[in-house]
C-alpha cells in the first residue's frame, strides 16, 4: 500500500484539447513526478465527475490532491469545493490551466502543453513541501472595551449590550456625553442634545455595562480576544482586559486663538462659546443682545496648515444662525464663508431654510480674508464677496468665528500600539472604503470623531455599525476563531508566521515592519509571532536575515515551484 | 456574550445588494441572523461595481466590493438571489410576507464555464451581436466572470447555441418565461435600494441627450474605464477622437427646483475623481470643471480637491448656463458652454470636445416600505440619504445592529 | 545552489526566455484570471507564481532564480495605499527597488525586475505587462551567473 499523489486535469468538457495536448502532460509529468497519478476528467465543476473517478488501484489514500482545472476567478473556487468533499482531509490544491495557459496560449499548442507541464509540476512541488501549520485558535473573550463616552461610544456600548456582550466603558470625564454637553441644538432636526443624550443614556443602564468615569487610558496592548488596557483612575494605575476594542475617544475643538482679533477685540467669540451663550438664551427664551453677528467660516480650515473640511462647521454655523433668527427676526446675520459645505438632502434642506429665514451669505477667496475692524470693541467686518464681485463693510456687534475640530493628541500614543493608522491630519484610519470602521488588527473598531469629524446623528449610527462589528468579532470567536485567520474570505488561509528562535539574530527587522504588531520581542530577545494578531503576508519572513521567521505555507513552497522552472535550480 | 436566539429567528429580507445591503447581510450572517439578500441585477456590488476608480484612494473599485461579494455568497446564512426583484410587502398580525419575483437567467451562471461555444454558433449562423460575453453596460464583476448575455430581440431562437453547449447552461426559450414568484416570511426588511442616475435633459440647457460627447458621469466612467470599451482610453464618442478639452458640469440637475432639490453628496468628488484621472491620461488636454460649491467633505477629500487643482484641473466657480453644439468643422462637432465665471463676474463661452454632465442621482423607490411598522424596517445606503461608498457601509451595519438588536432582545435601540 | 553548470551559450535569436510572475492574489492575480477569460493571446513564456502579498517575496528569492537561469522576474502587487495587509506593499516596494539597484551595481540590467502596482488589475493591463517584460527580456542575454555567484 503507498500514498501518491493524485492528479485530476480538467478538460472542460473536451474544450481544451485543442491547445493542450494529453500525451504531452501525461509524458511531462510522469518524467518529474513518477509516483503521481494522472487522471483526466471531463469537468471538475460538475458535481459526480469526481466521485465517478475510481480510487487507483493499491493506494491507500491520496498523499495530496491536485486539480488542474480553471481560475480560482472563474469556477476554480467550485472545482476546490467539490474535491475537498471527494477526498475530505487531504486539502486539494489548484492550478490554473484554462486561464492561465490554454485560453491565453491557444495558437501556440506546443507551448501550451510544456507550460502546463510546468504548472502541474510547480503544484506538485508546492504540494510535497508544504507544511500546513494548524489553523490557530484564537480565544476570545466575550467582552468590549469602549474608550470614550461621547455620543458615539455611547451608541456603540448600548447597542453592544442590546446584543448581548459585556461592556466596559471608559471616559476622561465625570460626566458621558463628550462635546454634546456643550451643545444645546443639534443639526439637522434640531433636536436637543438632551433628547439625543437621554435615550443613549438609558441604554448603557444595562446590567452587562460598567461605566467607569475619570479614567484615563495610558496604554493599550495585547492581542485580538484579549486586549489588555491600562489607566489612570484616582491617582491608581488600574488594568483590564477585553476580547475587542471600539476607541470613540473623538476630536477636540480648535480655538480660534488670536485670528481674526480674537481676545483682543471684545465681541468676537468660538461658535462653540456662541452655543453656550444661545443654550442660556433659549432656556430663558431671552432674545440675543445684539443685534449683527457676522460668522466667518474655514478658521485654521482649507488652509496649508490645516488642509482639511471638518464636515460639520458649516452645518453648525446653519443652525446656530437659524436659532438665532428664531431668537429674535430682526437679529442680522451674514455667513462669510468659502461654498458652504452641506452635501446631501438634510443638509441641504438646512441650507435652504437658512436662506428662507434671512440668513446672508458672502463668499470670501482665501486670498482676501475677511478683515475685522474696531477698537477695544468689534464695530465691522469688511468682505470682499467673490460671488458678487463687491466690497461691503458689514457692522456687527458679534463676531463668530468657526474653527474645525482637530485629532486628540492622545489618539496618537493609542493608535500606535494597536497598528492604527493615522491620516495626514493625524485621524485614526479603518480599512477603508469597504470597512471604514475596522482597524486592520482583528477586534479593533473605530467610530466617530477620532476617524473623521462627524456630527452627532451620524456619531451615534457609526457607534450602532462598529457595535454590531464588534458583537460579530466576540460571535466568531465564541464559534472557535476560524474564520478571524483569514483576511477576507472563508477558506482562503495563507499560513501565520511562526519564529526559529535558535536562528533568530534578534535584529528585529520583522518587529519594526510587520503591519499587523504581530512579531515582538519575547523575553530572550528573540522575535516571536502571535498567531492572533497575524494574517499571514510575509514580510516579516521576506525581511529575516537568517531564515528564521517563515511562512511555513508560503516560503518553502515558494522556492520549490521556482525550482520546477529555473533551469540550473537544484530539484 | 449570550447566544442570540438563532434557533427561531426568521430571516431578515435585505432588499439591494449594493455596499450597504451586502454588508448588512454580512454583519448580519456574521451574528448568526439569516438573511435574504435579493438584488434586481444579475451581480454584487450594485452601483460601486460601474466606477472605474474609488476616490480618494484612486484605487480600483471592484476588488474590496468584490471580496465583500465573495464573502456573501459562499456564507451559509446569506441567501442570494440575483435577478430578482420585490414585488409586495404584506404586514399583518406582526408578521412580514415578501412576494419575490425571479427572473431565470437565459444562462445560468453556475453552469456555465465561459468557453464561448455559443457565441461562435450564433455567429457562424449569422445572427450577429445576439450574444454577447461581455454585457455592454459593464456591469462586470470578477468574481462572476461574463456569463454570455443573450439579447432578447436579437436572438432568433433558434436553439442552436444550447445544441453546442457542453454543460446546457444555454437556453433561449427562458428569455421568455415569465419571472417566478416567490413568497418568503421575513422577521424585518433592510431596504438598501441605492439610486439611480438621471439625464438631467429635462433641465432645457443641458436638453442634448443624444449628443455622443455629452454624458452622464456613470457613462463616462464606463466609456473612460479601465474595462470599458477602450481599455482605458479616453476618446471621443463621435468620432473616436483623443479630446482636446473636457468639460465636467457639477451639480447637473441637482440643487435645482426644477429637476433634483438637493444635494447628491457625492459627485463633487466624482467630477474630481474623473477630471484628475482624464488630465493624468491626458496630460496635453484642457480639463475643467465648474462647481457650486466644491463639496470636498469627508476624510482626504480637501486633499484630493487641491491636489486636483496642483495637477492642471481647472476649477471654476459656476454654473453653465447652456450647452450647445457649434457648427462642424468637417468631421469634428465641438460643444460649447456659456457660463459666468464667478470669480471674475463675466460672462464667458469655451468650447469642448467633451461635456460629461454629473449630479441627477436618484434615491430608488423604497417598495412596501410605508405598510410596515416603522421599527421592523430599516433603510441604508443612498436610498436613505445620499452617500458615498464609506457612509453607505456604515448605515448598511447600523441597520444590521438595530435588526439584530430588535431581534436578540426584542425591543428596539 | 550547487550547480556548476556553464552557461549555456544562447543560440541564434536568443532561447526562449523565462520569467516568474509573482502575482499578489488580490489584484495582480484577477488580472491575469481577466487576460484568460478575454483570451488576450500572450507569449508562454511566463509562470504566474500567486502569493498572499507581494511583501511575502524574498529577495533572495529573486537573486536565486536570476542565478539559476530564468530571465527576469516580476513581483506584482496592490497600489500603494491599496494594500489588502495594512500597508505591506511598502516596505516591499522599499527593498525591491534596491534589490534592483544591486542588480545594476553587480551589472545586471535593473528591468529583470519588473515592480508593478495596482496595475495589472484588468486582463488588458496585465497583458500588456507580460508582452512588454517579455520584449525586453528577450532583447537581453542570458544572465550572466558568474555576476551573481556571491549570491
Amino acid at each position: 500500500m503507498s500514498r501518491a499523489p493524485l492528479v485530476f486535469i480538467c478538460t472542460c468538457h473536451g474544450t481544451l484539447s485543442g491547445a493542450l495536448d494529453r500525451k504531452t502532460l501525461e509524458k511531462g509529468i510522469a518524467e518529474r513526478f513518477p509516483d503521481a497519478r494522472v487522471e483526466f476528467v471531463p469537468s471538475l465543476c460538475r458535481s459526480g465527475d469526481l466521485d465517478r473517478v475510481s480510487a487507483p488501484a493499491g493506494l491507500e489514500g491520496p498523499s495530496g490532491v491536485l486539480v488542474a482545472a480553471c481560475s480560482p476567478f472563474s469556477r476554480g473556487k467550485a472545482v476546490l469545493d467539490l474535491a475537498g468533499k471527494r477526498f475530505p482531509g487531504v486539502g486539494p490544491e489548484l492550478v490554473d490551466l484554462r486561464e492561465g495557459c490554454a485560453w491565453v496560449h491557444s495558437t501556440d499548442p506546443e507551448a501550451a502543453s510544456a507550460k502546463a507541464v510546468d504548472l502541474v509540476s510547480m503544484g506538485l512541488a508546492a504540494m510535497k513541501v508544504r507544511k500546513r501549520s494548524p489553523r490557530p485558535r484564537i480565544e476570545v473573550e466575550q467582552s468590549v472595551l469602549v474608550v470614550g463616552a461621547g455620543p458615539a461610544g455611547l451608541a456603540a456600548t448600548g447597542a453592544l449590550a442590546r446584543l448581548g456582550a459585556r461592556v466596559t466603558l471608559v471616559d476622561r470625564l465625570a460626566r458621558p456625553g463628550g462635546l454634546l454637553n456643550q451643545i444645546g441644538k443639534l443639526f439637522p432636526h434640531n433636536t436637543s442634545s438632551e433628547e439625543l443624550l437621554g435615550p443613549l443614556l438609558q441604554e448603557i443602564a444595562h446590567p452587562a455595562v460598567d461605566f467607569l468615569p475619570k479614567t484615563q487610558i495610558t496604554r493599550i496592548q495585547g492581542d485580538p480576544g484579549r486586549f489588555e488596557a491600562h489607566f489612570i483612575r484616582d491617582g491608581q494605575d488600574v488594568s483590564l482586559s477585553a476580547g475587542a476594542l471600539i476607541l470613540a475617544c473623538g476630536a477636540l475643538p480648535v480655538l480660534p486663538e488670536n485670528r481674526y482679533r480674537s481676545g483682543e477685540l471684545s465681541g468676537v467669540i468660538s461658535q462653540l462659546e456662541l452655543e453656550t451663550r444661545l443654550k442660556k438664551l433659549e432656556a430663558a427664551s431671552a432674545p440675543p443682545d445684539f443685534g449683527k453677528a457676522v460668522f466667518i467660516q474655514c478658521l485654521a480650515a482649507r488652509e496649508d496648515d490645516h488642509p482639511y473640511c471638518s464636515t460639520i462647521c458649516c452645518p453648525t454655523a446653519l443652525k446656530n444662525a437659524i436659532r438665532l433668527k428664531s431668537l429674535a427676526a430682526d437679529v442680522e446675520v451674514t455667513i462669510l464663508h468659502r461654498g458652504i459645505m452641506t452635501p446631501g438632502k438634510v443638509l441641504e434642506e438646512l441650507y435652504r431654510k437658512a436662506m428662507a429665514a434671512g440668513v446672508r451669505f458672502a463668499a470670501y477667496s482665501p486670498e482676501a480674508p475677511p478683515e475685522v475692524r474696531g477698537n477695544g470693541r468689534l464695530s465691522s467686518v469688511a468682505v470682499h464677496d467673490a460671488l458678487s464681485g463687491r466690497s461691503m463693510e458689514i457692522p456687527a456687534d458679534l463676531l463668530v468665528l468657526s474653527t474645525p475640530l482637530k485629532p486628540r493628541p492622545d489618539t496618537s500614543a493609542l493608535a500606535a500600539g494597536l497598528n492604527v493608522r493615522l491620516d495626514n491630519i493625524g485621524f485614526a484610519c479603518g480599512c477603508e472604503p469597504m470597512r471604514p470602521l475596522a482597524a486592520p488588527v482583528q477586534g479593533v473598531f473605530l467610530c466617530g470623531a477620532v476617524r473623521w469629524p462627524v456630527y452627532a446623528e451620524h456619531a451615534v449610527d457609526q457607534g450602532r455599525a462598529a457595535a454590531v462589528k464588534a458583537a460579530g468579532f466576540l460571535e466568531a470567536g465564541r464559534a472557535g476563531g476560524a474564520d478571524l485567520t483569514s483576511l477576507a474570505l472563508p477558506g482562503s488561509w495563507p499560513g501565520a508566521a511562526s519564529v526559529d528562535p535558535q536562528s533568530c539574530s534578534r535584529c528585529g527587522q520583522c518587529i519594526a515592519l510587520c503591519p499587523y504588531g504581530a512579531c515582538r520581542r519575547g523575553d530572550d530577545g528573540t522575535a516571536r509571532v502571535s498567531g492572533a494578531r497575524c494574517r499571514g503576508c510575509g514580510l516579516c519572513a521576506s525581511v529575516c536575515p537568517s531564515g528564521a521567521v517563515r511562512v511555513p505555507e508560503n516560503n518553502v513552497a515558494l522556492r520549490a515551484m521556482l525550482r520546477e522552472i529555473a533551469p540550473r535550480m537544484d530539484r | 456574550m449570550e447566544a442570540p436566539e438563532k434557533s427561531n429567528t426568521l430571516p431578515v429580507l435585505v432588499v439591494g445588494a449594493g455596499v450597504a445591503g451586502l454588508t448588512a447581510a454580512l454583519d448580519l450572517a456574521r451574528l448568526g441572523i439569516p438573511s435574504h439578500l435579493i438584488e434586481r441585477d444579475g451581480f454584487l456590488g450594485g452601483q460601486v461595481m460601474r466606477l472605474d476608480k474609488l476616490y480618494p484612494s484612486d484605487h480600483c473599485a471592484f476588488c474590496p466590493v468584490w471580496t465583500e461579494g465573495a464573502a456573501c455568497s459562499s456564507h451559509p446564512l446569506v441567501t442570494v438571489h440575483p435577478l430578482t426583484s420585490l414585488e409586495e410587502l404584506e404586514s399583518a398580525d406582526g408578521r412580514i410576507a415578501a412576494v419575490l419575483a425571479e427572473r431565470t437567467p437565459a444562462v445560468d451562471p453556475d453552469s456555465c464555464v465561459f468557453c464561448g461555444l455559443c457565441r461562435q454558433t450564433c455567429e457562424s449562423k449569422g445572427v450577429a451581436g445576439a450574444i454577447t460575453l461581455r454585457p455592454p453596460a459593464l456591469t462586470w464583476d470578477p468574481s462572476a466572470p461574463p456569463v454570455p448575455v443573450l439579447d432578447p430581440g436579437l436572438c432568433s431562437r433558434c436553439g442552436a447555441c444550447e445544441t453546442v453547449c457542453p454543460t446546457k447552461a444555454i437556453s433561449p426559450s427562458r428569455l421568455d418565461s415569465p419571472a417566478k414568484n416567490v413568497r418568503l416570511e421575513v422577521a424585518d426588511v433592510i431596504f438598501a435600494t441605492g439610486f439611480t442616475e438621471r439625464n438631467p435633459s429635462p433641465v432645457a440647457e443641458y436638453g442634448q441627450p443624444d449628443h455622443p460627447d455629452i454624458f452622464t458621469a456613470l457613462d463616462f466612467e464606463t466609456w473612460t474605464g479601465e474595462a470599458g470599451p477602450n481599455s482605458g482610453a479616453v476618446k471621443r464618442r463621435s468620432n473616436g477622437a483623443t479630446p482636446r478639452s473636457i468639460a465636467f458640469i457639477q451639480c447637473a440637475g441637482a440643487r435645482d427646483r426644477r429637476f433634483l432639490p438637493y444635494c447628491s453628496s457625492v459627485c463633487c468628488m466624482h467630477g474630481l475623481k474623473q477630471a484628475r484621472w482624464i488630465k493624468r491620461r491626458l496630460p496635453e488636454a484642457s480639463v475643467a470643471l465648474f462647481y457650486t460649491d466644491l463639496r470636498a467633505v469627508g476624510k482626504g477629500y480637501e486633499g484630493y480637491a487641491r491636489a486636483a487643482a496642483e495637477e492642471g484641473v481647472l476649477l471654476v466657480r459656476g454654473r453653465p448656463g447652456i450647452v450647445f453644439s457649434l457648427p462642424q468643422e468637417g468631421s469634428t462637432p465641438v460643444l460649447a458652454l456659456r457660463y459666468e465665471d464667478t470669480a471674475t463676474a463675466k460672462t464667458l463661452t469655451a468650447e469642448f470636445d467633451m461635456v460629461v454632465l454629473n449630479g441627477g442621482l436618484a434615491a430608488c423607490p423604497l417598495p412596501g416600505e410605508s405598510r410596515l411598522e416603522p421599527d421592523r424596517a430599516q433603510t441604508c445606503g443612498f436610498c436613505r440619504e445620499p452617500a458615498d461608498v464609506a457612509q453607505a457601509v456604515v448605515q448598511g451595519a447600523r441597520s444590521a445592529a438595530l435588526v439584530a438588536a430588535r431581534l436578540s432582545a426584542g425591543g428596539k435601540l | 545552489m550547487t550547480q556548476p553548470a556553464l552557461n549555456p551559450q544562447a543560440p541564434e535569436g536568443r532561447k526562449e526566455v523565462r520569467a516568474a510572475l509573482f502575482a499578489c492574489r488580490w489584484c495582480a492575480l484577477l488580472g491575469a484570471g481577466r487576460a484568460g477569460l478575454d483570451r488576450i493571446h500572450l507569449p508562454a513564456s511566463f509562470r504566474v507564481i500567486p502569493v498572499e502579498c507581494a511583501a511575502s517575496v524574498e529577495p533572495d528569492l529573486v537573486l536565486r532564480a536570476l542565478a539559476d537561469g530564468i530571465d527576469g522576474v516580476a513581483v506584482l502587487g496592490c497600489h500603494l495605499g491599496g494594500c489588502r495587509h495594512n500597508e505591506a506593499n511598502r516596505p516591499a516596494r522599499l527593498r525591491l527597488t534596491l534589490l534592483q539597484d544591486l542588480l545594476e551595481i553587480v551589472g545586471l540590467d535593473r528591468r529583470r525586475l519588473l515592480l508593478s502596482w495596482g496595475t495589472a488589475h484588468e486582463g488588458h493591463q496585465f497583458g500588456g505587462l507580460v508582452r512588454e517584460f517579455m520584449t525586453e527580456l528577450e532583447a537581453m542575454p542570458p544572465v550572466d551567473t558568474k555576476l551573481l555567484r556571491p549570491f
